[in-house]
């Protein structure tokens, strides 16, 4: 198997299905931290692929200090932050208590659901959906640095590279992610 | 040291970040602090519930929406151009029409009438890959259906162009490979003949070596071998 740096210097170089290898390569990876970040199926692949397609116009800026893998997850953290909070600054707008005035009086709002689709209501029955609940609700520094460092399993100076902090602010912050999880997920584990 | 100073460490003594100091300390309170023991589990249990998360795997069109939003276009899996009728199927039709010629034949086949090899023997006397089990086989002048076996034994003929010289070598090797043979050859026109069973590695063979020809800066649709299935069983 090529290294990565192989692989972009051919995509650099042009060769297209170079990229795609890298994209086989990580998507699996990628695409579950994204899942774990964005708590949607939906969501997460709109994320991942505009994390890979990001990656791929701005490939020629990739300095090569960092691994591929930990440059893509710097990308797509950031993509996920903004994205969490366009959502939540969008559910934010209108409250779903609020009656909506129409001709025929007022009627109750109901706004689909952005945080989980149909599959992932289901799941919610489960210890796996109450985990994953719990996550959603951290705010989104405290949500990627779990996410990396617990669920990922990604080393300390990757997640300080993909996050452009210090390794202390890593661990302060990890510390208060789970002690939030614990609290919320008292009943469970 | 106090309760809620040991519980703000049990992160990190978990990680094995703190010095050997500290981590003295906090072993030394947890042996006596149930309180605290008990707050060191419940946080390896939420690790370990965290770390065993199923993995959520990519969607299997994660590739192509990237391709679109590059504006990529799809790249053709099979380039090679099938016309009229896959061979597969062909071999399978032609198989039934010979059949039912031989079942038309005065004196060989009629129908209701049960007719063992010999005569079936006769008729594919010129084939070279005359299957020795027809000598053991029954087939029924009603039922028209091909067995499996008999249709591996059969043959069929396509005409293959190559768009280039070295085209026409690669062909001719695999097509000697697979046990067939190049009947004529006009221009980058290979009309060739090749058991049945093997039609189908054929066209992977053909696909792969196009594969290997297949150059990313080069046109995406590029069809290196035109096939077109032609002929018929003898």
């Amino acid at each position: 198997m090529a290294l990565d740096f192989e692989l972009i210097e051919k995509t650099l170089k042009g060769e297209k299905t170079a990229f795609d290898e890298l994209v086989l390569k990580y998507q699996d990876r990628i695409f579950n931290i994204a899942y774990r970040m964005m708590g949607s199926y939906e969501e997460a692949k709109d994320a991942s692929q505009e994390a890979f397609v990001n990656a791929f116009k701005s490939l020629a800026n990739f300095r090569r200090e960092s691994s591929f893998y930990t440059y893509l997850c710097q990308i797509l953290i950031n993509l996920c932050k903004n994205r969490l909070k366009r959502l939540n600054r969008d559910s934010k707008l209108v409250s779903i208590d609020d009656p909506l005035p129409t001709e025929d009086g007022e009627v109750k709002l109901e706004i689909p659901d952005k945080t989980f689709s149909p599959r992932d209501i289901l799941e919610k029955k489960d210890k796996e959906a109450r985990v994953q609940e719990a996550i959603n609700a951290l705010d989104e520094e405290h949500k990627a640095v779990v996410v990396l460092r617990d669920i990922q399993g990604s080393s300390y100076e990757d997640i300080a590279q993909a996050l452009n902090l210090n390794i202390g602010t890593i661990k302060s912050r990890l510390h208060r992610a789970r002690q939030e999880l614990k609290n919320k997920l008292k009943d469970v584990i | 040291m106090e309760c809620k100073i040991i519980k703000d460490l049990l992160s990190e003594y978990l990680e094995g970040d703190l010095g050997d100091l500290q981590k003295a300390q906090v072993e030394e309170h947890l042996s006596v602090c149930k309180d605290c023991t008990a707050e060191l589990e419940s946080l390896k249990r939420l690790i370990k519930n965290l770390g065993s998360l199923k993995k959520v795997a990519a969607p299997p069109d994660l590739l192509d929406g990237i391709h679109r939003q590059l504006g990529i276009q799809p790249k053709k899996k099979v380039s090679v151009n099938r016309i009229w009728v896959p061979l597969e199927a062909a071999g399978v039709l032609v198989s039934i029409i010979l059949i039912v010629l031989f079942i038309n034949q005065p004196g060989i086949l009629k129908k209701g009438q049960k007719a063992t090899s010999p005569a079936l023997e006769g008729a594919y006397k010129s084939d070279k890959f005359m299957p020795e089990m027809f000598n053991k086989q029954e087939i029924s002048g009603e039922a028209l259906s091909v067995p499996q076996e008999t249709r591996a034994f059969l043959e069929e003929r396509t005409v293959i162009t190559a768009r280039t010289k070295e085209d026409v070598t690669k062909i001719k090797s695999i097509v000697k490979e697979l046990e067939g043979e190049v009947e004529k050859e006009e221009a980058n026109n290979l009309y060739i003949k090749i058991p049945a069973k093997n039609a189908t590695i054929l066209f992977d063979r053909l696909e792969s070596a196009e594969k290997e020809n297949y150059s990313p800066s080069a046109a995406q649709d590029t069809v290196h071998f035109d096939i077109q299935f032609s002929g018929s069983n003898q």
